[in-house]
C-alpha cells in the first residue's frame, strides 16, 4: 500500500528530524509531518537564532571594551535590523540543511497539520489538501510553545520568545517575566545592546534550577552589568497606557510597585503542543500540558510514542534528539538499549556570562549522598587572564566514597563549550581519578575543569 | 551485509537460556515467521521465530548448548542473494568490531586493574563472536590475546565493586560493548552472595553444606533454572522486605452452598466453579475496596496499579509458577473459572507464555487440598501482598453463645510494611471475610 509507513513522525524539530533520519538509516519506511518550518522551534525560533543574536551582542560589547585590549574603536554603533536579519538567515540556512538531510535519507516529508484519525491513521491537512497515511508506529514530536500567564495577554507590546526574536526596533525599557534560561538570554541580549532591562522572578533566586552558588554569582554579575532584578515578586497586572506598559509588581512585602516599560517578554516556561492532534480521540494520556510517557518514550497507547518537549522536562533539544534515537532503535528491535539517563544531560544558558551544568546541584546531592565539593575560580586560570575573562568559576560535586561525579556547574565566558568534558566523564562513569590523570592543554580554560577536581580532593595546584 | 541473529530475550527477566535445538540447517531458506529453533528458558520451552527473510549462512551456537547469554550472536543470516563470500567479509567485520572495542576498552581500564581471567561459562558475548570467527578460519590469535584476561568495567563500577567487596569477574556488563557499569553492580545478585560471605558466623552457608555431611551419604542434584530463580528471588524478597502476616477465619458454609447451587445448574461450557474462583473474585473486589493494597514499592515511590491482575501459585514439576488472570475486576466467575483452568493446564505442561505469568499485582496460594490449616507465603516481589488459603473444614465454633459446627477456612495475608500498614491490611482481609461469608456481595 502506497501510504503505509513503518514509522510516522509528527514534527520536524530536533526530536522529529533525528528520529526520521535514524529510522531511515535502519531501513524503515519513514514519513515526517511538519506544519511550519523544518527544524522546529530549535532551529527557527529557539536555540539557533538566539545564539546568533547573542553573538552580535557579544561582539558589540567586545568592541566597546576594545580599549582594555589596546584597540581604539570610537563611535561604535549597532545596526539593529541587521542583527535580526543575520539571525533569520542563520535559521534559514540550517532549516534548508534539514530539508537536504531528509531528501538524502529518502524520508517522505508531508507538509500540513496532523490529526490522529485512529491509532494507526493520520490525516495530514495542507490547507484543505488532505492525505491519509497509516503506520504501526507513530512518534509524536510536536514540541512546545511559550506558557502564558492567565492575567496577561500576549500582544503588540507583550511578547513571548517568538516576538522577542524579531522586533522592529530596540526597545528602550523592557521587562522580562521569568529568570530561567530563556528569560536570562533575552535579558543579556537586550541589556548588552543598551536597553534598560528588569527581570521579575517568582522564586527567591534567579535561575532557580541552577546550583544556588551559580545563581548567586549570576545575579551579582548581571546586576553589575546593569540588569535589575525583582525576586520573590509576581506580576499582578499589566496596564497599557500611552503605548507603554505598566507592570504592577507585588513583592515579599506585599506592597505594590509599578514599573513602566516599552515591552514585556513572558518567559515563564513552556507547555507541550498537544492540542488539535486528535489525541483525545485515541485516549492518549496527558498531564499538565504534556504527553505521559515511560522511560522508553511509550505513551499509554501501544505503538504510539512521544519524544522531546511534548513529553516533558528537561525541555532541551539535545534531550529530544537522544530520546529520538533510543525510541526508534527500540521500535526497530535493536539489542542492548538503555533508556536515556536524564542525570547525564547537560543544560546551558548562553547569556553573558554563560552558565552550564550537568547532574545534581549541591543541595540535591546533599539530600542523598555524602559529598566532596571542589571549586576553581577562572581568575586563577592563565588563559582566562590572557583573554580578559576572569569572572566566574567551576564547581564539581563528587560522592565521597565512590568518586562518582554527581554534578558539575560552571559560570563564565565560554563555559558552555567546557561542560561536555564532565559530561563525557559522567556518562562513562569516570571517577575523580580519571580526570586527575587526564592531561588538559595549557593554556586553556579547560584546565579549570582539572583544577576544580583537584580542589575537591584538597590538592589544587593553582588555587 | 549478512544479518547477525541474536539469542532472544523471551521474557523481561531472561538472562540466558538453552539453545535446545535448531530446526533448520545451514543453507536452508528461512522466511519471516518461520520457527527456526527451540529455546528453553527458566520457565518454559519456547519457539524462536525468524523476523527476517534469507538463507541461514552459519550456525555459531550449535543445538544443545546450555546457558547461552541473551544477545549472543547465535547464527548469521544471508539476505538478498548474499553468498558465502559475504559471510567471510562479515566475519572480518566482526573481527574489526572487536579490535575497535579493544582500543576503547584499554583506554578506559585503569592500569591498576589486576587481570582477571574470564570464566569459561560466563564470557561476554563478543568473546563468543571471536571464538566462532576462529572456527571459520579467520585469523584471531592477536584478538584473543588482547581480550582475554581483562574484564571491561567502568571506573565507577570498579570502585563500587571494591567498596562492596563484590566479585565482578562473572558479571555480564550491560554498557557499551558489554562493559560493566554502575547499574550492573547495583543489580548484581552477587551482592547477595557477598552478603552471605560476610556473615561468616553462620556455618550453614550453602558452600559449606557439603563439607558438613559425609561424602557418599547423599546424592547431588544439580539445580534447575527454575530452582535457581526461586532461590534467588525468595532470598532477595525475605531479606529485603519488612513483611508481616495477619490471619482470619472465614465461614465458607454460605459460599459452598452457593457454589453447589450454581454448579447444579449445568452452566454452558460445563463450567464447575471452585472455591478458588470465588477467592480470586473476592480478592479483586477487595483490591477495589482497599486500593492501597494494589500497589508496589519502587524504591523512591510507590506504584498504585490500575488493574487487578491476580496470580495464583501452581505447583509444577521441579518448582512452582504463578499464572495471572488479568483485569479480574471486570470478569465474572465463569470467565475466571475457565481462564484459571486453562492456565493451570498450560502451567503443568510448561507452556505458559511470559505474558501469562509476568507482572501481576497480587497473588494467592492455596494449600488447602493438602490439609494445611494455615500458613504464610513469601511475597511475590514486586507485589506487596499474598493471600495464603488453608483447608475449608468443619470446626467447632461458638455461635450465639453455643457451640456449633461450621465450615471454616483460615486465610493469611502477608504484606510489605513499606507499602501497607497493618490497619490497611486488616481492612482488606476483614472485607475479604465479609465477601466470602456472604458471596451475594460478589454480585455488586
Amino acid at each position: 500500500m502506497k501510504n503505509n509507513y513503518d514509522i510516522i513522525i509528527i514534527g520536524s524539530g530536533p526530536g522529529g528530524y533525528v528520529a526520521a533520519i535514524r529510522s531511515a538509516q535502519l531501513g524503515l519506511k519513514t514519513a515526517i509531518i511538519e506544519k511550519e518550518s523544518l527544524g522546529g522551534v530549535c532551529l527557527n525560533w529557539g536555540c539557533i537564532p538566539t545564539k546568533s543574536l547573542l553573538k552580535s551582542a557579544e561582539v558589540y560589547q567586545m568592541i566597546k571594551h576594545a580599549d582594555s585590549y589596546g584597540i581604539k574603536a570610537d563611535n561604535v554603533d549597532i545596526d539593529f535590523k541587521k542583527i535580526i536579519k543575520r539571525s533569520r538567515s542563520v535559521a534559514k540556512t540550517l532549516s534548508d540543511g534539514i530539508s537536504f538531510l531528509l531528501k538524502k535519507n529518502k524520508i517522505d516529508l508531508l507538509i500540513g497539520t496532523a490529526i490522529f484519525e485512529t491509532k494507526n491513521n493520520i490525516k495530514v491537512n495542507n490547507n484543505g489538501d488532505i492525505q491519509d497515511i497509516t503506520s504501526d508506529n507513530i512518534i509524536i514530536a510536536t514540541g512546545a510553545r511559550a506558557r502564558s500567564l492567565p492575567n496577561i495577554n500576549v500582544g503588540k507590546n507583550i511578547w513571548t520568545y517568538r516576538e522577542a526574536m524579531v522586533p522592529e526596533e530596540l526597545p528602550n525599557k523592557i521587562a522580562i517575566i521569568g529568570s530561567g534560561a530563556i528569560g536570562m538570554e533575552f535579558a543579556s541580549f537586550y541589556n548588552a545592546l543598551g536597553s534598560n532591562v528588569s527581570v521579575i522572578e517568582i522564586a527567591n533566586t534567579i535561575l532557580p534550577n541552577e546550583d544556588s552558588e551559580i545563581s548567586e554569582h549570576a545575579k551579582k554579575e548581571f546586576t553589575d552589568l546593569g540588569i535589575k532584578f525583582y525576586t520573590e515578586t509576581i506580576v499582578q497586572e499589566i496596564v497599557s497606557k500611552n503605548k507603554k506598559e505598566i507592570l504592577k509588581l507585588k513583592g515579599k512585602d506585599t506592597k505594590i510597585h509599578n514599573i513602566e516599560v516599552d515591552k514585556v517578554i513572558v518567559a515563564i516556561g513552556i507547555t507541550g503542543n498537544i492540542d488539535n492532534l486528535g489525541l483525545e480521540e485515541i485516549d492518549i494520556k496527558t498531564d499538565k500540558g504534556h504527553i505521559v510517557t515511560d522511560e522508553w518514550s511509550k505513551t499509554n497507547i501501544k505503538n504510539i510514542y512521544a519524544i522531546g518537549d511534548v513529553a516533558g522536562a528537561p525541555w532541551l533539544a539535545h534531550k529530544a534528539s537522544h530520546e529520538a534515537v533510543i525510541c526508534v532503535e527500540n521500535i526497530a528491535g535493536l539489542p542492548n538499549l538503555h533508556p536515556l539517563n536524564k542525570n547525564n544531560i547537560p543544560g546551558c544558558v548562553y547569556s553573558s556570562p554563560q552558565i552550564a551544568s550537568v547532574g545534581l546541584s549541591e543541595k540535591v546531592a546533599l539530600e542523598k549522598y555524602k559529598i566532596k565539593v571542589g571549586k576553581f575560580p577562572l581568575m586563577a586560570n592563565g588563559k582566562a587572564q590572557a583573554i580578559g575573562s576572569t569572572s566566574g568559576f567551576i564547581k564539581v560535586i563528587y560522592e565521597e566514597n565512590t568518586g562518582e561525579l554527581l554534578g558539575a556547574h560552571m559560570i563564565g565566558d565560554g563555559v558552555t563549550e567546557l561542560i561536555h568534558g564532565y559530561t563525557i566523564a559522567k556518562n562513562m562513569e569516570g571517577t575523580e581519578e580519571d580526570i586527575k590523570t587526564t592531561v588538559f592543554p595549557h593554556p586553556t580554560l579547560s584546565e579549570s575543569l582539572h583544577e576544580a577536581v583537584l580542589n575537591a580532593y584538597g590538592i589544587s595546584i593553582h588555587f | 551485509m549478512p544479518l547477525k541473529l541474536f539469542m532472544p530475550a523471551l521474557s523481561p527477566t531472561m538472562e540466558e537460556g538453552n539453545l535446545t535445538k535448531w530446526l533448520i540447517k545451514e543453507g536452508d531458506v528461512i522466511k519471516s515467521g518461520d520457527v527456526i529453533a527451540e529455546i528453553e528458558t527458566d520457565k518454559a520451552t519456547m519457539e524462536f521465530e525468524s523476523i527476517d527473510d534469507g538463507v541461514l549462512g552459519k550456525i555459531l551456537i550449535p543445538s544443545g548448548t546450555e546457558n547461552v547469554r541473551v544477545n549472543t550472536v547465535i547464527a548469521i543470516v544471508l539476505i538478498d542473494g548474499e553468498t558465502e563470500e559475504d559471510l567471510i567479509d562479515h566475519n572480518n567485520d566482526l573481527d574489526k568490531d572487536t579490535l575497535e572495542t579493544k582500543s576503547v576498552d584499554e583506554d578506559i581500564i585503569n592500569d591498576s586493574i589486576s587481570p582477571i581471567d574470564f570464566d569459561e561459562e560466563n564470557k561476554a558475548s563478543n568473546l563468543t563472536d571471536v571464538k566462532e570467527s576462529k572456527n571459520l578460519q579467520i585469523e584471531t590469535a592477536n584478538i584473543k590475546k588482547t581480550h582475554q584476561g581483562k574484564v571491561i568495567i567502568s571506573p565507577l563500577a570498579k570502585r563500587l565493586a571494591a567498596e562492596g567487596n563484590i566479585d565482578y569477574s562473572n558479571i555480564i556488563g550491560s554498557g557499551p560493548n558489554g562493559r560493566i557499569v554502575k547499574r550492573d553492580i547495583e543489580s548484581s545478585s552477587i551482592v547477595l552472595n557477598n552478603h552471605i560471605d560476610r556473615t561468616k558466623s553462620n556455618e550453614f552457608i550453602p558452600n559449606n553444606t557439603k563439607d558438613y555431611y559425609i561424602t557418599g551419604k547423599y546424592d547431588v542434584v544439580q539445580l534447575t533454572k527454575m530452582r535457581e530463580i526461586i532461590s534467588n528471588r525468595l532470598t532477595k524478597t525475605i531479606s529485603e522486605i519488612p513483611q508481616y502476616s495477619l490471619n482470619i477465619d472465614c465461614s465458607v458454609s454460605n459460599l459452598n452452598e452457593t457454589r453447589k447451587r450454581i454448579n447444579r445448574e449445568k452452566i454452558q461450557d460445563g463450567v464447575k466453579l471452585s472455591i478458588n474462583d470465588f477467592i480470586i473474585k473476592a480478592s479483586s473486589k477487595c483490591l477495589l475496596e482497599v486500593p492501597e493494597v494494589n500497589s508496589s514499592w519502587a524504591g523512591d515511590c510507590i506504584l498504585k496499579h490500575h488493574s487487578s491482575d491476580i496470580g495464583f501459585a501452581v505447583a509444577v514439576e521441579g518448582g512452582l509458577i504463578t499464572p495471572i488472570i488479568r483485569n479480574v475486576n471486570i470478569k465474572g466467575l465463569k470467565e475466571i473459572s475457565l481462564e484459571s483452568k486453562e492456565l493451570i493446564i498450560k502451567a503443568k505442561e510448561r507452556k505458559l507464555s511470559p505474558t501469562e505469568y509476568e507482572g501481576g499485582n497480587f497473588s494467592i496460594s492455596n494449600l488447602g487440598s493438602y490439609g494445611i490449616k494455615s500458613f504464610n507465603s513469601i511475597i511475590n516481589q514486586p507485589q506487596s501482598s499474598i493471600l495464603s488459603i488453608g483447608i475449608a473444614e468443619d470446626r467447632p465454633v461458638v455461635i450465639d453463645g453455643a457451640l456449633a459446627i461450621d465450615m471454616i477456612m483460615t486465610v493469611t495475608m502477608t504484606s510489605d510494611h513499606r507499602v501497607i500498614d497493618g490497619a490497611v491490611a486488616a481492612k482488606f482481609i476483614s472485607y475479604f471475610k465479609k465477601l466470602i461469608e456472604d458471596p451475594s456481595l460478589l454480585l455488586l
